[in-house]
C-alpha cells in the first residue's frame, strides 16, 4: 500500500496502518537518534517517543506525501528534548561505547569514521550531514525540517564537511 | 563521498527490539486517544465545523460564510454577525470533528475553555436534559437531525447550566463513565453578534478571577506537548484582560486570516489563563496583536502597546 494511503488510514486512527508506515522509517529514525545520543537505550527511547508523538498528531499532517520529512522533524525534536533534559551530560568528547559497533568492528577505518561523525560534529551538523547524505534530502527539505533558511543549511553542511575532511584523513571519505 | 557516508551511517547496528519499541509508542498513543474519546462518549463522526486552527482548511468555513454573508454581515456600527452554523452536505477529508449539542434551537459547540471534572462539580447548575446521540455520519447534512432538542454527537450525557455563566452562552456536559468523571463546556458561538472583544471575553468572566497563567510555544502546541511556561507577572495578565474588552473583531476570511501565516515559534503563542473557579481559558496570540478563541469565526486585534507588554511575558 502506498505511503499516502497509509497516512490517510492512520489519520482516521488506524493503528495497524500507522505501524506499517512507521516501520518503513524506523531504522533510519533510530540511526538519526543514535547520532545524537550515542547509545542504544536512549536512541530506542527516542524512537518510541517519536512513534507516540507522531501517531497522536498525524491527524494534523496536511501533506501526507511529506510524512518522511515530518517524522524526521519529530525525531530531531525528541532527540533535542532528551539532550536538554539531561543538559547534555554526554559531552561530545565522551568515548563511545564499543558494543554498538557490532558487525563493523573489524573495519577500523569505518569505525573511526562513525566515531568522527559523532564526536566531531555538533547536533546541527550531524543532522544536516545525515539528512543530506543518508536520506538524500535536498537543502530545501533540510531547511524546512530544521526551520532554518536555505543558506544556513548549506553553511552548516559545508562547515561539517570541512571538519570531516580535516579530521578524517585516510578513511576514504574524500 | 555520498555512498561512503551512507555506508558509515548504515553501519550503526539496529537493535532487535526496535520495532517492539515502535509498537509500545504507538500503542500508548492509541490508548490515550481512545480514552479521550470515551471520556466524553463521543462518536467519531465528521460533522459541521472544522477546527479552524487547522490552517488552510477553509472547506467548512465556506459552508458558514457564503459570499452574501461576507459582503453584507459586517457593519462597522452594528458589529459582526456570526451566522448560525450551516451544515455541509457531506464530510470532507479536511473537516475535523467538533462535539456539539442542540439546545433551545442553538448549536453549542466544543470550546477551548477546559475544566477538570473535580472542579466542574462545584459549577454544576440546573439540569437541562440529556443529550441524544442522534447526530452521526449518516445524519450529517440533514437539517432535521439538528432540529431536535439535545440532539448531539457526544453520546448520552447529562447537560447542566454552569453556575455563574449565562446559559445562553455556556452549558456543560458532565457525567461519570466507568467510574471516571468527565466534564466539558459547550458554548454558543454562532448566530451571535460581536461588536467588540467585550462581547466574548466578558462572557468568559476573566476579569478579577485570574489565579494562574501559562504559555506554550507553537512547536509544543502543534505536537500536543504539555510543556507550559508559567507567567509570574499576573498584573500584566490582568491588564491584558482589561484590554481584551477593547479589542476589535474581524471576520475570518480565506485570504485575510493571520492564523494562516503566523504558525512559527516566533509568531505564535498559546496563552492559558486559569480562573478561580478552575476553568482554563486558552487563547491563541500572534505577535502582531491578533487573538483567537477556539473555533470562532472572528478574531480580535489589540492595540500595539498593551499587547506588546503581554507578548514580552510570553518570551521568557
Amino acid at each position: 500500500m502506498k505511503l499516502v494511503q497509509l497516512v490517510k488510514k492512520a489519520q482516521k486512527g488506524n493503528m495497524k496502518a500507522y505501524l506499517t508506515l512507521f516501520q518503513t522509517f524506523e531504522e533510519d529514525l533510530y540511526r538519526m537518534a543514535f547520532l545524537y545520543v550515542k547509545n542504544e537505550q536512549d536512541a530506542l527511547d527516542i524512537v518510541q517517543e517519536t512513534a507516540y508523538r507522531s501517531f497522536k498528531s498525524i491527524k494534523n499532517l496536511k501533506e501526507p506525501e511529506h510524512v518522511k520529512t515530518w517524522l524526521f522533524k519529530i525525531v530531531i525534536n525528541c532527540s533535542f528534548d532528551l539532550l536538554r533534559k539531561r543538559k547534555k551530560v554526554l559531552p561530545l568528547t565522551q568515548p563511545i561505547q564499543m558494543d554498538w559497533i557490532g558487525r563493523i568492528e573489524e573495519d577500523l577505518d569505518l569505525k573511526i569514521a562513525v566515531r568522527e561523525i559523532i564526536d566531531l560534529l555538533n547536533e546541527d551538523e550531524k543532522t544536516v550531514i545525515f539528512l543530506r547524505f543518508y536520506e538524500d534530502l535536498t537543502f530545501k527539505e533540510i531547511s524546512e525540517i530544521l526551520d532554518i533558511p536555505l543558506g544556513t543549511a548549506k553553511t552548516i553542511f559545508y562547515r561539517a564537511l570541512e571538519k570531516l575532511r580535516k579530521k578524517v584523513k585516510g578513511v576514504g571519505v574524500e | 563521498m555520498n555512498d561512503q557516508m551512507k555506508r558509515i551511517i548504515h553501519s550503526i547496528d539496529i537493535p532487535k527490539e526496535l520495532h517492539q519499541r515502535t509498537i509500545l509508542g504507538v500503542s500508548k498513543a492509541k490508548k490515550e486517544m481512545d480514552s479521550s474519546k470515551r471520556r466524553i462518549g463521543k462518536k467519531t463522526i465528521a460533522v459541521i465545523a472544522l477546527l479552524l486552527i487547522s490552517i488552510g482548511t477553509y472547506t467548512i468555513l465556506s459552508f458558514f460564510m457564503n459570499d452574501d454573508f461576507q459582503n453584507t454581515h459586517v457593519s462597522k456600527h452594528e458589529g459582526i454577525q456570526i451566522p448560525p452554523i450551516q451544515l455541509p452536505e457531506k464530510t470532507t477529508v479536511t473537516a475535523d470533528m467538533l462535539g456539539l449539542i442542540i439546545y433551545h434551537g442553538k448549536i453549542y459547540t466544543e470550546t477551548s475553555t477546559e475544566i477538570e471534572p473535580e472542579k466542574a462539580k462545584a459549577l454544576i447548575g440546573e439540569k437541562l436534559g440529556i443529550t441524544k446521540p442522534t447526530i452521526d455520519e449518516w445524519s450529517m447534512g440533514k437539517e432535521e437531525a439538528y432540529e431536535e432538542e439535545f440532539a448531539s454527537n457526544i453520546g448520552e450525557v447529562n447537560v447542566y447550566s454552569v453556575k455563574g455563566y449565562d446559559q445562553n452562552f455556556r452549558i456543560m456536559a458532565y457525567g461519570e463513565g466507568n467510574g471516571h468523571p468527565y466534564a466539558q463546556f459547550f458554548e454558543n458561538l454562532y448566530g451571535i453578534t460581536i461588536t467588540g472583544g467585550g462581547d466574548l471575553f466578558g462572557q468568559l468572566h476573566l476579569a478579577g478571577n485570574v489565579t494562574n497563567a501559562f504559555y506554550r510555544t507553537f512547536h509544543d502546541w502543534d505536537y500536543n506537548i504539555d510543556q507550559y511556561y508559567p507567567i509570574s507577572n499576573l498584573e500584566i495578565v490582568n491588564d491584558f484582560i482589561d484590554e481584551l474588552n477593547e479589542t476589535k473583531p474581524f471576520l475570518r476570511k480565506e485570504n485575510l486570516d493571520p492564523i494562516v501565516d503566523f504558525r512559527t515559534d516566533e509568531q505564535f503563542r498559546e496563552l492559558t489563563i486559569e480562573l478561580a473557579d478552575g476553568s482554563k481559558v486558552k487563547l491563541i496570540l500572534f505577535k502582531d496583536g491578533y487573538i483567537y478563541y477556539g473555533n470562532m469565526l472572528v478574531y480580535f486585534k489589540m492595540n500595539e502597546k498593551p499587547f506588546a507588554k503581554m507578548w514580552n511575558q510570553l518570551n521568557k
